[in-house]
C-alpha cells in the first residue's frame, strides 16, 4: 500500500509541475440566462495590470496590446467541454486623437469599437468579459444537479512566429545546414518552457452556476 | 676410399664429457665395471645378454627421459618393472606430456623441473631456469598475500595477485574514459563559451535594438505632435487668410455663402484636407467627407482646432468665431510605427523546433542539449574504449596466459592465432620460439639418451671382449689336447668348442658393433658440397652386393647444394642407411636402393638426403622409435645404426625421418641446412 501510494506520488509529481504554470485561479463570476443564451461577466485585471510598468509604457507609446480569452464551459466531475468561445480584445492608444481604442472581436460577430480617453476606462473595459456569452441553455441541462463552470485563460500579446524574423529554412536543408537543423531539433527536445505570451492568466469559475427549473 | 668407421680398438677415444652426462657417469662409482657386465652377462648366449642388456638399457632410457627436462616423473609415478621378453623393449615414451595424462598439483616449490633441471645438462639447464625463475614470484612470507596460485592446465603456478584497478584492461579502460571525459568536457566548455560569447553579442545587439526602439518612441510622439502642429499652423494660416479676405471687403460675414465659397476654395487648395468649418455668426461648412472616407489601413483623420476666426467688415462690426478642420493622414508610418513595436516584442524571442521561447531559455536548453550529446559521446567513447581494450587486452591476457602456462612447464602450450598486428606478431614470435625450444629440447634429450647408450656400449664393450680371447684360446686348447682316445668324447668335446667358439664369433661381432656405437666421433663441421658426398659414398660403396640382382642407385646431386657438415660421418650414416636396407630385404629377394639429394621442397635454405629401399617398410607407429638405440626387427640387427645416423644428423643441426618410398619400402630422409657462403 506504501509503495503504491509512493509510486503514485512519484508519478504525480512531475505532472503537478508541468502544470504549474497553467494552474488556474478560483474567481467569481457572474452568470445570466438571456434567452437561449448563457451570460457570463468577470473581471481580470491581473491580465493587463496598470502597476505593470513595462506594459503601461508599451500601451502608451500607442503600440497596440492584445488580449486573447478562450473560455470553455465544463459540467462539473465532467471533462468534457460543453461549450468554448474565445474573444480577441485589442486596445490601442491613438495618439492622433488622443483616446484608447478598445476593439472587441467575437467569431462570426463585427467587432465592437469603444474609446475612451482614460487609460484605466479602456484597461477595465479590455479586462473584463462583460455579459459575454459562455453556451447555449439548450445545451445544458437544468436543476441543481447539473452544476456548470467555466475556465477562462486569457493571454496578453500571443507570441506567434509572426512576431519573429522569418528563419530562411531553405538554407537549413543541405550540407552543413542540415546538421544545423539537426543540432535545432536537438536542441528543441531540451526546450522546457515554451513561451506562448507575455502574460497569461486563468481562472475557473468558482462557485458554478446551474439553470433554475422552470 | 671407404667410409671410415668406427674403430674398434679400445685405444681409440672415448666420447668427451660432452657426450655423456655427468650423471650417468657418477650413476654408481662404487660398482666395478667389470663385475657388472660379468654380473649380467655370465653364463648366458650373447643373444640372451643383449636382450637383458636391452632391458635394462630401457630402464636406464627411462632414467633418461626422467631426467630430461620436459618429462615429469614426480607427477607420474613409476611404473613397476617387469621382466622383458626376449627381443622386446620396453617402448620409449614421447618426450613431449601426453594430453590425457592426470593432472598433478604441483607448488612452486616442489616444481620437479627445478629437480630435473638440476640432472640436466648445464646448458639447456641454463635457458629453462630462466623460464623457471621468470614465474616463480618471491616467496618469502611478506609477500605471499600478493601471491595467487592460478590452475593453468595440469598445473598450480604461482603469480602476481592483481588486483582490478591494477590490471592492464581496467587501466586502459580508464585511461581512455578520461581522455573521453576530458575531451568531451574540455569541448562542451568551449562550445559553452563559445555560447556564452555569441549570446553576449547577441544580447548586446538585443540591447542596441531595444534602445534603438526606445529611441525611435519619442521620434514617433514627436511627430504626432509636430504633424498636429503643422496641421494647427496651417489651420491658423487659413483662418487668417479668411479673416484678411473679410478686412478687405471680398468677403462679408454675413454673407454665408461667401463664406462657404471661400472654404471650399481653401478646400480644393489643400489636398489631405477633409473638412473646414467655421463657427459663430458666420458658421459655414466645406468638406469631402466621401472623397477621402476614413480608413485605418488608408487614411487617418486627424481633426485640427478649432482656432478663433474673427471676421470683420469696413463698416461692421467683428464676429468672433472659429475655424475647424479635418486632415487625413497617410497611416504608413503608423503602421511602420506599430511593425516596430512587434518587432520590439520579438527580439527577445526566438523559434526553436517550431516552438517560441526565450532567449535565456533557449541558452539554457543549448546548455543541456550539449550537455545531453556529450554523455551520449562519452558513453559511445567508453563503450567502444571497453571493446578496444577488452580487444587489445585479451591478446594480452591470451600471451600471458600462455607464458604462465609455459612457465609452469606446459611447453605444449601455444598462443592461439591473434592477427596481424604487433600482438599478433608477438604470439607468433612466442609461438616460434617454443617450437624451437620443443625442438632443442627433444634434441638435447635424444643426445643425452645416445650418449648414455654409448657409455654403456663402451663399457660393456670393454667388459666382454677382454675375457673373450682367454676364453677361445681355451677352447682351442681344449680341443688340440684332445688325446682321441675315446671316440665319443672327442666328438663331444668337438662339438662344445664349435660351440663355444660360434658364440664367441657372436660376441666379438656383438662387442664390435658396441664399439663402433661408443666411438661415433664428433662431428668436424666445414663447408662441404654435397655431389662430393655422393659421389664418394657411391665410390666407396659401388656394390651393394654380391647378388646381380640387387641395385644401388646414387642419383647425381646439383653441384650448388652445399652444408656444413662432416663428410665422413654423414658418408658412414649413408653406410649405414644401405646397409639397413640391404639387410631388411636381402632375404625377401632382390634389393633395390637409391640415394638421392635434392633441395628441401617448401623450405628453402635447407637439402635432403634420401635413401629408398624396396623392403618391407616401416609402420607409421614405428618411425619415431626406430631412432632409439637398439630398437631394431631384424634378429641380428643390433638396433644401433639409426641411432647412429640420428646422433650425426642432430650433430648436423638437421633432422631425420622416415617416409613411404617410392620404392615401395621405407625412405628414411636426412634434412640439413644449407651452407651459405659469406658475401
Amino acid at each position: 500500500m506504501r509503495r503504491r501510494a509512493l509510486l503514485l506520488a512519484g508519478l504525480s509529481l512531475p505532472l503537478l509541475g508541468a502544470s504549474g504554470l497553467e494552474l488556474l485561479r478560483n474567481r467569481r463570476a457572474k452568470f445570466e440566462e438571456v434567452g437561449d443564451g448563457v451570460l457570463m461577466t468577470v473581471a481580470m485585471p491581473e491580465l493587463l495590470p496598470t502597476r505593470d510598468v513595462d506594459a503601461m509604457a508599451s500601451l502608451e507609446s500607442a503600440f497596440a496590446t492584445t488580449l486573447v480569452f478562450e473560455i470553455v464551459v465544463y459540467r462539473a466531475g465532467h471533462s468534457v467541454p460543453v461549450d468554448q468561445r474565445s474573444r480577441v480584445v485589442k486596445i490601442q492608444y491613438n495618439p492622433w486623437k488622443e483616446r484608447y481604442v478598445v476593439t472587441t472581436s467575437d467569431p462570426g460577430r463585427a467587432p465592437q469599437i469603444r474609446y475612451y480617453t482614460e487609460r484605466d476606462e479602456a484597461i477595465a473595459r479590455a479586462t473584463t468579459l462583460d455579459r459575454v456569452r459562455v453556451g447555449r441553455v439548450s445545451a445544458l441541462q437544468r436543476g441543481p444537479d447539473a452544476v456548470y463552470f467555466a475556465t477562462v485563460v486569457g493571454q496578453r500579446n500571443p507570441i506567434d512566429r509572426d512576431l519573429l524574423a522569418p528563419q530562411s529554412g531553405d538554407e537549413w536543408d543541405r550540407g552543413q545546414g542540415r546538421d544545423l537543423s539537426v543540432f535545432s531539433r536537438w536542441v528543441g527536445i531540451f526546450v522546457r518552457a515554451t513561451q506562448s505570451a507575455e502574460q497569461t492568466f486563468a481562472i475557473k469559475t468558482v462557485p458554478g452556476f446551474y439553470l433554475v427549473s422552470s | 676410399m671407404s667410409p671410415r668407421g668406427p674403430s674398434d680398438d679400445d685405444d681409440a677415444p672415448r666420447p668427451g664429457p660432452a657426450d655423456t652426462p655427468p650423471g650417468e657417469r657418477a650413476a654408481d662409482p662404487s660398482r666395478p665395471r667389470s663385475a657388472d657386465a660379468r654380473d649380467d652377462f655370465a653364463g648366458s648366449s650373447a643373444r640372451r645378454a643383449r636382450d637383458d642388456f636391452a632391458g635394462s638399457s630401457a630402464r636406464g632410457r627411462d632414467d633418461l627421459a626422467g631426467s630430461a627436462p620436459s618429462s615429469d616423473p614426480r607427477a607420474r609415478p613409476r611404473e613397476p618393472s617387469r621382466p622383458l621378453a626376449p627381443g622386446k623393449r620396453e617402448p620409449s615414451r614421447p618426450l613431449a606430456r601426453p594430453a590425457g595424462r592426470p593432472p598433478s598439483t604441483v607448488t612452486p616449490a616442489a616444481r620437479p623441473e627445478s629437480a630435473a633441471l638440476k640432472s640436466s645438462t648445464d646448458a639447456p639447464q641454463r635457458s629453462f631456469a630462466s623460464f623457471a625463475r621468470f614465474s616463480v614470484p618471491d616467496s618469502r612470507p611478506s609477500d605471499l598475500s600478493r601471491i595467487r596460485m592460478t590452475r593453468i592446465g595440469q598445473r598450480i603456478v604461482a603469480a602476481p595477485r592483481v588486483p582490478w584497478w591494477g590490471r592492464l584492461e581496467s587501466r586502459v579502460i580508464t585511461a581512455l574514459v578520461c581522455l573521453g571525459i576530458l575531451c568531451v568536457g574540455a569541448s562542451a566548455y568551449l562550445v559553452a563559451l563559445t555560447v556564452q560569447y555569441f549570446e553576449g553579442i547577441v544580447g548586446s545587439a538585443t540591447q542596441k535594438s531595444d534602445d534603438a526602439v526606445a529611441l525611435a518612441l519619442p521620434f514617433y510622439d514627436g511627430y504626432v505632435k509636430a504633424r498636429k502642429e503643422t496641421y494647427r499652423a496651417r489651420l491658423e494660416a487659413m483662418a487668417r487668410e479668411v479673416e484678411l479676405a473679410s478686412a478687405r471687403g471680398e468677403l462679408a460675414a454675413d454673407d454665408p455663402a461667401a463664406v462657404r465659397e471661400l472654404l471650399h476654395e481653401l478646400l480644393r487648395r489643400e489636398a489631405d484636407l477633409v473638412e473646414l468649418q467655421a463657427q459663430g455668426p458666420h458658421s459655414a461648412l466645406a468638406e469631402r467627407r466621401a472623397l477621402l472616407p476614413e480608413d485605418e489601413g488608408a487614411r487617418i483623420w486627424v481633426m485640427s482646432g478649432p482656432v478663433p476666426l474673427n471676421m470683420s467688415s469696413p463698416t461692421g462690426p467683428i464676429d468672433q468665431g472659429s475655424l475647424a478642420a479635418i486632415f487625413a493622414l497617410d497611416p504608413a508610418l503608423d503602421r511602420d510605427y506599430q511593425s516596430l513595436g512587434m518587432i520590439k516584442r520579438g527580439l527577445d524571442y526566438v523559434t526553436v523546433d517550431g516552438n517560441v521561447v526565450d532567449r535565456g531559455e533557449l541558452e539554457r536548453a543549448v546548455y543541456r542539449a550539449i550537455g545531453a550529446a556529450s554523455a551520449l559521446v562519452l558513453m559511445v567513447a567508453f563503450i567502444a574504449g571497453f571493446l578496444l581494450a577488452r580487444a587489445t587486452t585479451r591478446k594480452l591476457s591470451m600471451l600471458s596466459d600462455a607464458m604462465l602456462r609455459v612457465a609452469g612447464g606446459d611447453l605444449l602450450a601455444r598462443v592461439p592465432e591473434l592477427g596481424n598486428d604487433e600482438l599478433g606478431q608477438l604470439g607468433a614470435a612466442f609461438n616460434g620460439m617454443l617450437d624451437e625450444l620443443a625442438s632443442a629440447q627433444r634434441k638435447l634429450s635424444y643426445l643425452q639418451r645416445v650418449g648414455a647408450w654409448q657409455e654403456m656400449a663402451r663399457r660393456i664393450a670393454h667388459e666382454i671382449k677382454n675375457p673373450l680371447t682367454p676364453i677361445q684360446l681355451a677352447a682351442q686348447q681344449l680341443r688340440e689336447k684332445d688325446p682321441g682316445t675315446d671316440e665319443n668324447f672327442s666328438r663331444l668335446l668337438r662339438s662344445s668348442v664349435e660351440i663355444v667358439e660360434d658364440e664367441i664369433e657372436s660376441l666379438r661381432r656383438m662387442v664390435t658393433s658396441f664399439s663402433r656405437f661408443a666411438k661415433v666421433p664428433e662431428a668436424q663441421l666445414e663447408p662441404t658440397v654435397v655431389a662430393r658426398i655422393l659421389a664418394e659414398f657411391e665410390r666407396a660403396y659401388g656394390h651393394l652386393t654380391e647378388r646381380e640382382s640387387d641395385v644401388l642407385e646414387v642419383m647425381p646431386a646439383p653441384p650448388s647444394l652445399a652444408i656444413l657438415g662432416d663428410r665422413q660421418l654423414l658418408k658412414q650414416c649413408l653406410v649405414n642407411l644401405v646397409e639397413n636396407a640391404v639387410l631388411s630385404q636381402r632375404q625377401r629377394g632382390p634389393v633395390h636402393v637409391r640415394v638421392t639429394a635434392r633441395p628441401a621442397e617448401g623450405e628453402p635454405g635447407f637439402v635432403e638426403l634420401r635413401v629408398d629401399d624396396n623392403g618391407p617398410g616401416i609402420e607409421p607407429e614405428r618411425r619415431e622409435r626406430v631412432f632409439e638405440p637398439y630398437e631394431s626387427t631384424r634378429k641380428e640387427g643390433t638396433g644401433l645404426g639409426l641411432a647412429i645416423v640420428k646422433k650425426v644428423v642432430l650433430d648436423h643441426n638437421g633432422e631425420v625421418r622416415v617416409e613411404d618410398s617410392e620404392l615401395g619400402g621405407a625412405a628414411v630422409v636426412i634434412r640439413l641446412p644449407l651452407h651459405e657462403p659469406p658475401g
